[in-house]
């Protein structure tokens, strides 16, 4: 008896401090996830899955047996569809317009979501200047800020080579003329708000490679975007999340979601686009 | 009228009353110190009490008393827990000194008289103080006594993590509690990981938390004030304690430099797991390429020195020192193929204080003190190869933080009459921030390639406060604490200046019960950046700045207060408390992140904590102890954090729970018995994952759907066990204590953790589904059952 209550106690003692636990079926519960990002004056094209318990090691598998209606401010339908996961809408989407999306399925919660398209950027111009030595191409892009809202913008850069490619080019550096600028470079994108610059004018100042052309024809094309808030900071919090991959010791990052109920994003832009030839 | 009018005029007025009072009647004071007869040490928080005109008062943190009555003859009843209470008849005809000495009371059970400061006649709300009997008495773990984990089995003092000495009062974060040690803040007061607080037992006297109704005497943190005063020293003779446990031993030695004129006090403690491990790992070492050196240990020495110059003056000299050190250095291969690893990690606080007391009159004394305190924090790791003394190739990474700090204040105790005790006090601080510097180096081929430092810059600040505060009685049943306190901030050409209105009311139902009210507003000027990804020591202290503002908190409670019978008695309060400017992390900051300012890496937000504690506490006889619960939410709010939701705190517990028994058998005999509930932690655990749009507006990736704070993990519960056996010697006493941690091995979470899901290669045989890549959550525990045993010794 002594010496079972012995092995006892050192089996307790030296009992394994590790163990599975059970999540909650309500935690395991999946939510419908709305993936939709549209242009000014294109068709919504909207996807729709499920989320999965983090536990399980299955794609994210699609909903079909779903009915989406997207309406206006008015409550008038603007289109509809069912048993599909796939939608693209059969009408064209206006700056200015507002659209309200719902989405059913059985076994789901009904999701909601709203979406606004921007007014197009007004800008003032764009220059370039060549740094041959270092084989640099500046952009300076002059935006004049709209005073009565809050704006939200995204700049591109992308390059068409020679063998007809269009290559989308990394920012390199960037800096600001006048005033400043509170914005993140994320991937080949510099966003940033006109938190600092409300109705002014303001210069943003890009740097990226540059190629001497070939053929005499290369170009670049210059995108300012509007975002949506809702666009701003999703496109901010993805971005945030591919980084926060990299680097150690980080804080978990919840990429932004604008679906009432469900998980996702609905949201609009609207896109200037400016072609920059360089011969 | 304006507040800051209003408070003007109050204490312009109130000081003329009460001195006006003093000249025109018949009136004399009584004043000195309350002593402890055996050691000649004062007693803090005695009592003095006139029984005849039911008036009285409490000495001071200094052991100074002062109370003014009617000239006449009056019977004074002197007080202190567990000492024999001193009955003095005085011919009062003009203002006398008189110091009085208690002695040990000879059987405590059978006596009812308390000695305490009784809650019911105070305008303290909050506040409890803690006598080092019982912490004595209490099963710990590893049998290591520590005040701080005393402190968490009280009502709205939560722990952080399992064994940890983090605090998280009335919903606060560990920052917004302001230690002191000899009037000294403590920056980190954690050795071995949290595991210990750098608090020696044997070397404290009293400690006082204050999780509320604060007096304007405090400032500088908006959750709570842990007052910690080390032991003077023995006047009369030579007494030393120690022990040995099983993680480390410690000594205490107290006595007279100087009979009743000078003493001193000096103690150390140092674990030893360095030590005992060395041979171990040397003998591993032998006959091998691999060679490893490692180690962690901490010590701590705490040394105090008092100095009666005359009646009037006294001066003290106290210090702690210490040092938290964890290294590795592992180094394999051969002569000029070495590969070599090594890392370390260094954390330690050194403070200094020196005070004088002196009595102007017996109406009037004075506490001056300068201080000194640095916490540094030290880790890094390197990697090189080839010789050792001239490596072909080395990297090495390094950071630190220190908070350095040199102040002094002035605090002046003024007893006009027996119905008012008026504080005032100045004081600054002078801080030098280093937080975060981080150098990187990388040599190749004897060149050094790469050196490069980043977050160095220091911030220098100034911070001033003054204050006024007048404990009072407005009739026989009313009393008040009314104060106020003002806090200046200079940082960065930046003045921040900041009123701190604090009032406390006590209305007394009868001479056995009250209620109580009060309302305070508190502001901190430091905030700790913590990264909530894993748990080493790698907070910053970080002050404010011109871009982010200080914390304030306002608080207001409503507490009961009633004594029953058989040292029985019973404390009720609910409060709500708002907390303004607190930071976090940004979603996806690092602490690795180079070349950004950690003003760059962090969110500003608020938060909010409101709930209900009851504390049913046993005092006297053979059987003490309390039952605490706690009903609490606590939320925190940031603009970009949580898409701007409101979540739950980390530490966010609904329900808390504690039961503390001692009870003494004999002289010989005693137990101590400690069961703790706790709603689990809120953590972030994604429990769902989705496709999500990439660059192109094209699904992409599948991600995790992050919800701040969205997961309870179980909740904590755990029982201790202690017994400690007194055997007295020629010399003194010994005390063997034995103690089970976690006696019925609860299985606590320390962590959780989603891992690829083990299979068994025998049911995939018997033809048992298993999907590969699946996880499973689960839950790591650091604890199971632990026994202990320490001997000590005291003489």
């Amino acid at each position: 008896m002594k010496r079972e209550t012995i092995y006892f106690i050192l089996l307790i003692a030296f009992s394994s401090c590790v163990k599975d636990l059970a999540l909650n079926s309500e935690d395991l519960n999946s939510k419908i996830v709305v993936n939709s990002i549209f242009e000014n004056g294109e068709k919504i094209e909207l996807h729709l899955s499920e989320s999965v318990s983090v536990i399980e090691n299955v794609s994210t598998p699609v909903i079909s047996n779903s009915k989406i209606t997207i309406s206006n401010e008015s409550g008038d339908l603007l289109g509809e569809s069912s048993s599909t996961s796939f939608y693209l809408s059969n009408f064209n989407t206006e700056a200015g317009q507002e659209y309200f999306l719902n989405v059913s399925a059985d076994g789901f919660e009904s999701v909601e979501a709203f979406a606004e398209i921007p007014p197009l950027a007004s800008l003032e111009g764009i220059d370039t200047s060549i740094f041959q030595t270092q084989q640099k191409i500046q952009f300076d892009v002059s935006i004049d800020d709209n005073p009565l809202e809050d704006n939200y913008y995204s700049i591109k850069i992308k390059f068409l080579s020679t063998d007809n490619l269009i290559s989308t080019n990394s920012i390199i550096s960037f800096g600001q003329k006048e005033v400043v600028v509170n914005g993140e470079k994320s991937g080949t994108q510099f966003f940033f708000s006109d938190e600092t610059f409300n109705g002014e004018v303001f210069t943003f100042s890009g740097l990226v490679d540059y190629f001497e052309p070939f053929l005499g024809w290369e170009y670049y094309i210059v995108e300012v975007n509007s975002l949506s808030r809702d666009l701003y900071n999703y496109r901010l919090s993805y971005y945030n999340y591919i980084r926060a991959q990299e680097l150690p010791f980080t804080e978990p990052v919840q990429i932004y979601s604008n679906i009432n109920n469900g998980i996702g994003i609905f949201a609009g832009y609207n896109v200037f686009r400016d072609t920059i030839w360089v011969n | 009228m304006s507040f800051n009018k209003f408070i003007f005029v109050y204490f312009v007025c109130g000081f003329l009353a009460v001195n006006g009072g003093a000249v025109f009647a018949q009136n004399s004071t009584i004043s000195g110190y309350v002593k402890d007869a055996e050691t000649g040490e004062v007693l803090i928080g005695s009592r003095v009490y006139s029984d005849s005109l039911k008036i009285g008062c409490n000495d001071n943190q200094f052991g100074f008393y002062s109370l003014t009555l009617p000239n006449g003859t009056h019977t004074l009843v002197y007080s202190f827990v567990g000492k024999e209470p001193e009955r003095r008849r005085i011919e009062l005809k003009e203002s006398i000194e008189l110091d009085i000495r208690l002695k040990s009371r000879e059987n405590l059970a059978t006596i009812e008289v308390s000695g305490e400061k009784k809650s019911q006649e105070s305008t303290e709300m909050g506040t409890i103080d803690l006598s080092m009997s019982k912490v004595e008495a209490l099963p710990v773990l590893f049998g290591e006594r520590d005040i701080l984990k005393v402190a968490q089995l009280l009502p709205g003092i939560q722990s952080g993590s399992e064994g940890s000495n983090g605090i998280y009062v009335r919903g606060g974060g560990p920052d917004q509690n302001l230690i002191l040690l000899d009037g000294v803040p403590i920056y980190n007061v954690n050795h071995l990981f949290g595991f210990f607080s750098v608090f020696n037992e044997d070397a404290v006297s009293k400690v006082k938390v204050v999780k509320g109704g604060f007096p304007a005497e405090y400032g500088g943190r908006i959750s709570s004030v842990v007052d910690i005063n080390m032991i003077d020293g023995d006047m009369k003779k030579l007494h030393g304690e120690g022990s040995i446990g099983l993680i480390s031993s410690k000594l205490m030695l107290n006595g007279p430099i100087i009979k009743d004129k000078t003493s001193f006090m000096i103690s150390g403690r140092r674990t030893y797991w360095d030590l005992i491990s060395r041979p171990i790992i040397n003998q591993m070492n032998k006959g091998s390429n691999f060679k490893t050196k490692g180690g962690y240990f901490f010590h701590d020495v705490n040394a105090k020195i008092n100095h009666i110059i005359n009646s009037k003056n006294r001066i003290y000299l106290s210090t702690y020192l210490g040092d938290d050190r964890f290294f590795l250095d592992e180094q394999s291969g051969l002569s000029n193929d070495i590969s070599r690893n090594g890392g370390g990690l260094n954390w330690g606080n050194k403070i200094v204080a020196l005070r004088w007391n002196h009595k102007f009159g017996p109406k009037l004394f004075l506490n001056t003190t300068v201080t000194h305190s640095r916490y540094d924090f030290e880790t890094g790791f390197f990697s090189q190869q080839g010789n050792l003394d001239n490596p072909s190739s080395k990297y090495s990474f390094d950071y630190s933080s220190r908070v350095l700090d040199w102040g002094g204040n002035m605090n002046f105790y003024y007893y006009p009459n027996p119905n008012h005790q008026i504080q005032f006090g100045v004081g600054e601080t002078y801080h030098t921030f280093s937080p975060g510097a981080s150098r990187f180096q990388f040599i190749e081929d004897y060149n050094l390639d790469i050196d490069l430092v980043y977050g160095a810059l220091k911030t220098y600040t100034h911070e001033f406060f003054a204050y006024i505060q007048d404990d009072f009685k407005i009739n026989r049943r009313l009393s008040a604490n009314l104060g106020v306190h003002l806090s200046n901030f200079y940082v960065q050409e930046k003045l921040y200046n900041i009123l701190q209105p604090r009032a406390a009311f006590n209305f007394s139902i009868n001479e056995k019960s009250s209620f109580k009210a009060s309302y305070s507003r508190m502001a901190q000027f430091l905030h700790l950046l913590t990264n909530t990804s894993f748990g080493l020591p790698t907070d910053l202290w970080v002050p404010v700045t011109s871009s982010v503002p200080p914390q304030i908190g306002d608080q207001v409670s409503l507490g009961y207060v009633h004594e029953l019978s058989k040292g029985f008695n019973l404390n009720i309060e609910g409060y709500y408390k708002t907390m303004q400017n607190m930071i976090v992390y940004k979603d996806g900051a690092s602490i690795l992140d180079f070349g950004k300012n950690w003003e760059n890496l962090i969110e500003i937000g608020n938060g909010n904590s409101y709930g209900a504690e009851i504390l049913f506490e046993k005092k006297r006889g053979k059987t003490t102890g309390w039952v605490g619960y706690t009903l609490s939410w606590t939320n925190r709010q940031f603009e970009n954090v949580n898409f701007g939701e409101k979540f739950p705190a980390r530490y966010d517990r609904r329900h808390d729970i504690s039961f503390v028994m001692t009870h003494k058998f004999n002289d010989r005999l005693d137990i101590g018995i400690v069961w703790v509930y706790g709603t689990g932690n809120a953590i972030t655990l994604p429990l769902q994952q989705y496709e999500t749009l990439g660059d192109d507006n094209f699904p992409s990736e599948t991600v995790p759907h992050v919800v701040r704070n969205n997961y309870r993990v179980p909740a904590y519960h755990r029982l201790d066990l202690g017994i400690n056996l007194h055997k007295e010697k020629k010399w003194g006493e010994v005390v063997w204590s034995f103690g089970v941690y976690n006696a019925y091995n609860r299985q606590n979470p320390y962590y959780l953790t989603l891992e690829d899901e083990d299979f068994d290669i025998e049911d995939l045989l018997e033809g048992e589904s298993f999907s590969f890549g699946k996880k499973t959550l689960k839950q790591v525990s650091l604890f199971p059952i632990i026994p202990s045993i320490s001997y000590s010794f005291k003489f």
